[in-house]
């Protein structure tokens, strides 16, 4: 891989990463990272629910209702989460619900928050002149590749190189289960691996268990992020339910999806079957190996 | 509870790199290369930067050219303290040593024996793999420190 630049800021109780060429200039790059990572800190002010008083924690307990945040400093931000929230409780069937998070369950977009607002600090970054880019927020990942449509390329103009992204393996902590090539879009992962159990499935009223990992990979981080929380709430329902729902999203929109069990068994949509099949980070002799330590550790827990 | 951590904390002049493993006491330095041998310090050591507290800000920018073993600070896990070196040649993770571990009790130290290997050669096949960034659930802040995703921040790659 060529040479990258890299910033990284602890934001929103975890890291963002933010690597773009080094051909990039030194400023540009310096005055891109600071509005980007600047706007994340003003999401997480607005956003945090452990914050007693940012509008979100008033939300939750009453104190701001949602019609008075016409003319709130913040309110057309709120009102477009808000709205995510509500597409996404009807795209997954009331499995994602916002509105029903925590006991006593309460209004909490923490499943959303972030990878809306990567989604924007991206195109901040490509408006300061940082057209290729990766900005990896915990594990949501927003790439582009910075180039030129097709109607504006010379002929014979080499496309951007994809990025490599390599999804972790709940079950290998430092291990790679597959690399997704990507010149442009996102990949988001929404798991237990690093946080534990901590999406609510609105069913049952508990934390969701049904899948130790999803990824989605389409166009935009805030879908992305939003699907993948959604398939984990719904696999607290149905494991089934949640791959049949996957397997739809990726016919109806494109977003494609991988999935790992609390096992070790993964599952795929159609479209990422050639990149989930190959076991990149492993020589082929050894994956048997790692299965099987995999299954060990799962029946010995 | 025999979750094996690997974890690369990444700073701005250099990188150490810790394994969590069940740890209770401290082992003979060896390489986590099967076979390997003890080796002693031939570079810079690395700042004693802990897991435990969120890092500051870090811009990082790890040249091709950056060489040498960097020495982790020694952590406490909940299984007992770790410590690592990690080996850095030519941008490159090269080897983990491994500084302190545990080496008491036979299932302990037989998980232990088993899993430093297995981790290092992962965590190298990873390097391998030529990744640009890491998707994974999200960390923590002083996860982070932990994560795949720090060294890659750290070599610049």
């Amino acid at each position: 891989m060529t040479a990258v630049r890299t910033a990284v800021e602890h934001i929103m109780g975890t890291a963002i990463s933010l690597a773009a060429p080094d051909t990039v200039d030194p400023e540009v790059f310096a005055t891109a990272a600071q509005s980007a990572f600047g706007y994340l800190r003003q999401v997480d002010e607005v956003f945090s629910p452990f914050r007693a008083d940012s509008p979100i924690s008033r939300i939750r307990d009453g104190r701001l209702p949602l019609a008075d945040l016409d003319g709130h400093p913040h309110g057309v931000e709120i009102l477009e989460v808000v709205d995510l929230c509500a597409a996404l409780k009807a795209s997954s069937r009331g499995a994602f619900d916002a509105w029903a998070v925590g006991d006593p369950p309460g209004f909490d977009p923490c499943g959303v928050v972030k990878g809306w607002s990567a989604e924007r600090a991206s195109a901040m970054l490509a408006a300061h002149g940082v057209d290729r880019h990766i900005l990896n927020a915990g594990g949501d990942v927003r790439l582009r590749g910075g180039g030129r449509v097709p109607d504006e390329m010379a002929a014979g103009e080499p496309d951007p190189v994809p990025w490599r992204v390599g999804l972790t393996d709940p079950h290998r902590p430092g291990s790679i289960l597959a690399v997704l090539p990507v010149t442009e879009g996102a990949v988001a992962t929404s798991g237990t691996a690093e946080r534990g159990a901590h999406i609510w499935n609105p069913a049952s009223g508990r934390p969701a268990t049904g899948l130790t990992q999803v990824t989605v990979t389409g166009p935009l981080l805030t879908l992305a992020d939003g699907y993948a929380t959604a398939a984990m709430a719904m696999a607290g329902g149905s494991v089934a339910a949640a791959h049949a729902w996957l397997d739809d999203l990726a016919a109806r929109s494109g977003y494609q999806s991988l999935t790992v069990d609390p096992v070790g068994r993964t599952w795929c949509a159609p479209g990422l079957t050639a990149f989930a099949q190959v076991p990149v980070a492993s020589t082929a002799s050894a994956v048997p190996a790692a299965s099987a330590a995999a299954a060990a550790r799962a029946g010995r827990g | 509870m025999r979750r094996t951590t690997l974890a690369l904390v990444a700073t701005s002049v250099g990188v150490a790199a810790v394994v969590g493993v069940k740890a209770q006491t401290a082992g003979a330095p060896r390489s986590a290369l099967a076979g390997g041998v003890p080796t002693g310090d031939q570079g810079p050591s690395g700042p004693e930067t802990g897991t435990g507290s969120p890092a500051p800000a870090v811009s990082a920018s790890l040249p091709s050219s950056a060489h040498g073993s960097f020495t982790g600070s020694a952590i406490g896990t909940q299984y007992g303290t770790v410590q690592v070196r990690a080996v850095i040649e030519d941008g490159k993770l090269t080897d983990v040593v491994v500084l302190q571990q545990t080496d008491v009790g036979a299932r302990s130290g037989q998980i232990d024996s088993f899993a430093l290997p297995v981790l290092k050669s992962e965590a190298l096949a990873a390097q391998s793999a030529d990744i640009d960034v890491v998707s994974g659930a999200s960390y923590t802040s002083a996860g982070y420190a932990q994560s795949l995703q720090a060294a890659l921040d750290a070599a610049g790659r």
